[in-house]
């Protein structure tokens, strides 16, 4: 019985932080375990004896580490079984939604940019910067409203829109891998059983899962959402999840391949609807936006007794998504019709809240993509490898997205030279045409950091 | 026999005209006992209500019978004054559980019939009561229960006195700043409702107010008390009609708390020192500063089998209550609250939900293990956590919440035979029947309330006050008039000794659960009436069959068992079942209620109470060829049910005789069983007393039968 005692010390500050973040309800809780049978993820599934109830204990007690770093609480679909069901009053789900918004805060450098996202005060700095950064290039450049049709590199050369993207998305890319690795080191691993600590998939942890088991079963989880779609309480959001997630994909396929056809040249611009990269971001755009507009309405329907109508953190990520895909089509819609001014304002708006969305993917609630998958393959394979694997398959999966663009392209080049080659001109070559100009060399470097910036998903 | 002349009504409705042939009942009942008899369609109605009246003025007939519905029914149609009136349970018992118009059936009605009329001639009206001479109230104790019972008897139009040990009044109350809340919303602490009281105990003009008074002597019986006490060295002597004990209690004893830290550091200290620390001024510094951490330690020497092994109720919420007075004061600290379980009943839950919205408040289930010097302050650690292992948290100051012990013993010296506490079932509180008359101790009009009698909360000890003060003040009315107090309220009758015969063996004396009868110096008992409560466990107990009341005796008792016609057919079973008024009785009428059918060899005796069951009464019953008897009773043990406390305790215990008396009469000890029952088992009943008939069956009829 020689267990060793832990002095407790509650970080006071921690628990006024829940309780800004909407977790104030953590101190309603009397450790009944209700949370733990009704919660999904925890004990129907996982026999996870005490997810959801030791984290509100945690909480209460101002225990930051332990709470933080149990890799349970990315396994939480803030569904509110457990907030609907609790005697008490107390709101697991809302809690442990403060507590991932602290967790990513702990992770992310610098740190104050991720403090910015939970305060409505920072909205027009976080806005503010890339703005600036915009408005700078145009200023620098001395850039007029060009008269004719629109035409937006008349505007604002692609060039220096590509070169800062790549570069402010190269120093989200880095502060995301800081993340990771910070999470992978720090996460507390489960163990069969255990009452102190992430016990979460417990039962279903077999000591000779295999990595690649362990990827395929998180991914297609994620993929299919499986485990969301177990929720009981409130399942129309599960849905509007989806569909949104989905629809990221496509709009970065139709960024890697915009920033291609800027490197080889091609007008984008000029390019019809019913090319793969028009078409891959008008349809994610589209499903991005039927998305978030079903999760919007969900949260504006949310019973506040049931569980939280959301804090101003969860609303921006919400309100950035549809600023985006709204201003998107905005900008198209305005371009086709021939609004040329406010085609090109819209346009500013559209790369600033692009920016604003993707430049702080590890300082907001987005980054929650990365760190659930991470912790979800933690928790499936017990050791330290599941989070580093995701970290590894992210970027692979990446590079094989912008490598199928790249493809792509060249033969759409080869094509068109080919085709200039022939006397009949079928196809009218680019104006500059294929200049592997001096940006290339820098750009192809930061292939992998230019994805972040969907650009022309317009 | 003229003066014992009955009248014998037979109600022929509610189905009993069907099941059963009411001309050959009366017939019986003319032939045999001599009875006028008259057979009436709906005799609860208004028409039969009158007759009865009409011809009792007329015919001048003091006993009457009415064979028809249960006793438990009607009574307010069928009680007569200056009458004798028995009532035959032709209905519940007979007509509504057996299969109608059967031979069996109409046997039965027979049996019950001359049992009643039996009963009914050889009862005799009650002797006068005897005077009392007091109509005070003594409250003893000044606390928040005493004042307030004080004054509801007073509000109530009685005399009280009441006696507080201490110079000043208000208890523990006058120690305390704030209180948990006890009415809505139970958010905040409240000032105590103390001061207003002790004012208006000091102007009303019935309440006479003795100081640091202390009991020497209790001597009497309700209606007249003697009570001497003692009261700036003298020693005086006041009379009562009844008492009310509200002596509440003090803290366990915390220097038994070593392990807990208690005197191992000045700033180990109970939850009652820090309450006056509270109401003087606030809670101390610690080495000059404010404390930073705080832990309360709940059930400190609670719920634990070596110190008090039960929950005393209000330490969790008066810790509550404190950490937010703490809170208050130091806006820093940090206040842990260590516990078992938080149990705060009734509307405190809200005030513990209040409690914990505060974010420096730290709620901790486990095992507290120890508490330590650490360096400059302390450290608590506690295993077996919700944390799931074992912790501890540093502290500049340690609260032990500790329990509540009763001052029941050795307040009122009583100077009974049985000793002079007020009786105790459970950890030395005083007992009392805690469902259905929570108040009415195991002494006669001695009536306790608040934590002398449970572990309460003020709020809880002023209910209990109102509730006893008030029963105090209707027991001077009913002892006045000789009437018992609970459960047989009204009832006129006592037990008479015929003492010519007794042999000093002093069963009575012991055995009486209320203390009732004292013993002279050879050890003959004497009774002390008005302490009585008729149960007739002294009737059961006496091996000299002395005891009796007019109504209800041995004799009488008998003469209706022999009544019971035993068929010499060997195929034809009896059964005696004797069922307890209380509990027993009214469930065998409910299952006749519900239409449930049993064995109808069964003949049902009611009794006062299962323990006035006297062994002739089943030596009589077996030899005269009945095949068994079943005594039937309330639970008892710990958590009693009797409504006598230890009536159907006793009567377990006489069942060695019984087998005994049976060995003696080589019949089969199978044959006499008892079994504990409540109100709701009647649904149980039915199949007990068949599976009964079956036993008895196999085992054969009694060899008696026919002799
Ligand atoms: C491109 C990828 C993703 C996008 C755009 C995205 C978007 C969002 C948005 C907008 C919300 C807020 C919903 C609301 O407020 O009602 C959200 C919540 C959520 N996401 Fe994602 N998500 C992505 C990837 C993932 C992944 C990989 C997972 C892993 C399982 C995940 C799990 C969740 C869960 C459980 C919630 C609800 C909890 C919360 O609101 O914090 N998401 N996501
Ligand atoms: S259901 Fe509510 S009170 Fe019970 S453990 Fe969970 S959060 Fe706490
Ligand atoms: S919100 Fe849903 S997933 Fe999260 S703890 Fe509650 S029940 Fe479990
Ligand atoms: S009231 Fe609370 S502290 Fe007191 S004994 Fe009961 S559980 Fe323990
Ligand atoms: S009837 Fe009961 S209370 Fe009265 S003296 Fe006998 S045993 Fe005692």
């Amino acid at each position: 019985m020689a267990e060793p005692v832990e002095v407790l010390k509650p970080d006071t500050k921690f628990i006024a932080d829940v309780i800004k973040l909407g977790g104030q309800s953590a101190k309603k809780c009397f450790q009944c375990g209700t949370c733990t049978v009704t919660c999904n993820v925890s004990y129907a599934q996982t026999h996870d004896e005490s997810f959801a109830r030791r984290l509100m204990l945690w909480t209460a007690w101002g225990l930051k580490d332990k709470a933080l770093t149990d890799p349970a609480i990315w396994a939480c679909y803030q569904c509110q079984d457990c907030s609907a069901n609790c005697p008490r009053g107390a709101k697991p789900g809302d809690v442990i939604g403060a507590l991932r918004a602290l967790a990513i805060e702990r992770y992310a450098r610098p740190r104050f940019l991720a403090r910015w996202f939970r305060d409505p005060v920072y909205l027009p700095l976080i806005l503010a910067i890339p703005a600036v950064i915009i408005l700078g290039l145009l200023l620098a450049f001395n850039v007029q409203v060009p008269s004719g049709p629109v035409v937006y590199k008349h505007f604002i050369s692609e060039i220096y829109v590509e070169i800062a993207g790549v570069i402010v998305a190269g120093l989200a890319i880095l502060a995301t891998a800081y993340g990771m690795l910070r999470f992978t080191l720090e996460t507390r691993l489960p163990q069969p059983g255990a009452v102190d600590g992430p016990g979460a998939l417990a039962a279903d942890l077999p000591a000779e899962r295999e990595l690649p088991a362990t990827m395929v079963s998180t991914l297609s989880d994620v993929a299919t959402h499986a485990d969301f779609r177990a929720c009981q309480t409130e399942t129309t959001r599960t849905w509007g999840h989806l569909i949104t997630m989905y629809g990221f994909p496509l709009l970065l396929i139709a960024t890697a391949l915009s920033f291609l056809y800027g490197l080889v040249g091609i007008d984008q611009q000029s390019r019809s609807l019913l090319d793969p990269m028009k078409i891959a971001g008008n349809l994610g755009g589209l499903l991005a936006f039927v998305g978030v507009c079903l999760l919007i309405y969900k949260r504006f329907q949310a019973k506040p007794a049931k569980w939280g109508v959301g804090t101003y953190y969860d609303w921006l990520l919400l309100w950035l998504i549809f600023a985006n895909v709204f201003l998107g089509f905005a900008t198209q819609f305005t371009r086709l019709a021939g609004g040329v001014n406010l085609a090109y304002w819209l346009y500013v708006a559209h790369l600033t809240v692009v920016f604003a969305t993707f430049v702080y993917l590890p300082y907001g609630k987005l980054a929650h993509l990365y760190y659930r998958l991470a912790a979800l393959a933690a928790l499936r394979q017990g050791s330290k490898t599941g989070p580093a694997s995701v970290f590894i398959v992210v970027i692979a999966g990446v590079a094989a997205v912008l490598a199928a663009a790249a493809v792509l392209v060249a033969v759409l080049a080869a094509v068109a030279w080919v085709a200039q080659a022939l006397p009949m001109g079928l196809l009218a070559l680019p104006e500059s045409g294929i200049s592997l100009n001096l940006y290339l060399p820098v750009a192809s470097v930061s292939i992998p950091f230019g994805c972040w910036s969907p650009l022309a998903s317009v | 026999m003229a003066a014992n002349k009955v009248r014998l009504y037979i109600c022929t409705g509610c189905g009993i005209g069907e099941a059963l042939d009411a001309a050959a009942l009366g017939a019986i009942a003319a032939q045999e006992y001599g009875a006028q008899v008259v057979t009436h369609p709906h005799l609860c109605g208004p028409e039969g209500g009158t007759l009865i009246r009409e011809e009792r003025e007329r015919e001048g007939c003091q006993r009457l019978a009415i064979a028809a519905c249960s006793g438990r029914v009607n009574a307010e149609v069928f009680t007569l004054d200056q009458t004798l009136v028995e009532r035959i349970n032709l209905r519940e018992q007979v007509a509504w559980c057996h299969e109608p118009a059967t031979e069996e059936t109409q046997a039965l009605a027979t049996d019950q019939v001359r049992m009643g009329l039996v009963k009914l001639q050889k009862s005799d009206f009650p002797e006068p009561a005897p005077a009392v001479s007091q109509e005070r109230v003594l409250v003893v104790g000044g606390g928040i229960a005493g004042l307030t019972a004080a004054l509801e008897v007073a509000n109530a139009g009685r005399e009280v006195t009441l006696l507080e040990r201490e110079p000043v009044l208000g208890g523990w109350l006058a120690n305390f700043a704030y209180i948990s809340p006890s009415t809505p919303p139970y958010r905040e602490p409240q000032v105590p409702p103390l001061a207003e009281k002790v004012r208006a105990v000091q102007a009303h003009p019935r309440v006479q107010v003795l100081l640091g008074a202390e009991i020497e002597k209790a001597a009497g019986e309700p209606g007249a008390f003697a009570v001497t006490y003692k009261q700036n060295g003298n020693s005086a002597e006041l009379g009562a009609a009844a008492i009310v004990l509200a002596t509440g209690w003090e803290p366990y004893d915390a220097t038994k708390l070593g392990h807990l830290g208690y005197g191992v550091s000045p700033n180990v200290i109970t939850g009652v020192e820090l309450e006056a620390e509270l109401k003087n001024g606030g809670a101390r510094l610690v080495n000059g500063r404010a404390p930073e951490s705080v832990v309360f330690v709940q059930c400190a020497g609670s719920r634990d089998e070596n110190h008090l092994p039960y929950c005393s109720s209000v330490c969790c919420q008066a810790s509550l209550k404190q950490a937010l007075l703490l809170r208050q004061q130091f806006p820093q600290a940090n206040v842990f609250i260590l516990h078992k379980d938080i149990r705060t009943p009734g509307q405190y839950e809200e005030f513990y939900k209040r409690v914990q919205e505060d974010p420096q408040i730290f709620f901790l289930r486990g095992e507290v293990a120890s508490v330590a010097p650490d360096g400059g302050n302390l450290l608590v650690s506690a295993t077996d956590t919700q944390l799931g292992r074992s912790v501890a948290v540093q502290a500049d100051l340690v609260v032990l919440a500790t329990g509540i012990v009763p001052r029941a013993a050795a307040t009122l010296n009583l100077d009974y035979r049985q000793g002079p506490d007020v009786p105790s079932q459970h950890y030395c509180f005083a007992d009392s029947n805690f469902i259905c008359w929570p108040y009415e101790t195991q002494r006669t009009g001695i009536f306790a309330a608040g934590c002398v009698r449970e572990p309460q909360s003020v709020a809880g000890c002023i209910e209990d006050a109102a509730g006893a003060g008030l029963r105090a003040a209707q027991a001077v009315t009913l002892i006045k008039e000789g009437a018992a107090l609970h459960p047989r309220v009204g009832d006129l009758y006592y037990p008479t000794f015929f003492l010519q015969r007794c042999t000093q063996c002093k069963r009575c004396t012991e055995e009486c659960p209320f203390g009732a009868l004292d013993e002279d110096a050879k050890g003959t008992p004497q009774l002390n009436a008005n302490r009585c409560r008729r149960c007739g466990v002294c009737m059961g107990a006496c091996p000299e069959r002395l005891v009796s009341f007019k109504n209800y005796s041995i004799d009488i008792i008998t003469s209706m068992i022999k009544a019971i016609e035993v068929p010499e057919d060997e195929d034809i079973q009896r059964i005696l079942v004797l069922a307890c008024e209380n509990d027993a009785y009214p469930a065998l009428d409910l299952a006749g209620a519900r239409h449930s059918k049993y064995s109808a060899a069964v003949r049902t005796i009611s009794l006062r109470c299962l323990g006035s069951t006297n062994v002739v009464f089943i030596a009589d019953a077996v030899s005269r060829g009945i095949d068994g008897v079943l005594l039937l009773g309330c639970k008892y043990g710990d958590d009693y049910q009797c409504h006598f406390i230890k009536g159907s305790e006793l009567a377990s215990k006489r069942m060695d005789n019984v087998r005994e008396t049976l060995g003696r009469l080589r019949v089969e000890p199978e044959r006499v069983r008892l079994e504990q029952v409540t109100m709701d088992d009647w649904d149980r009943l039915p199949r007990l007393l068949d599976d009964f008939a079956a036993e008895l069956a196999d085992l054969g009829p009694n060899p008696y039968k026919g002799f």
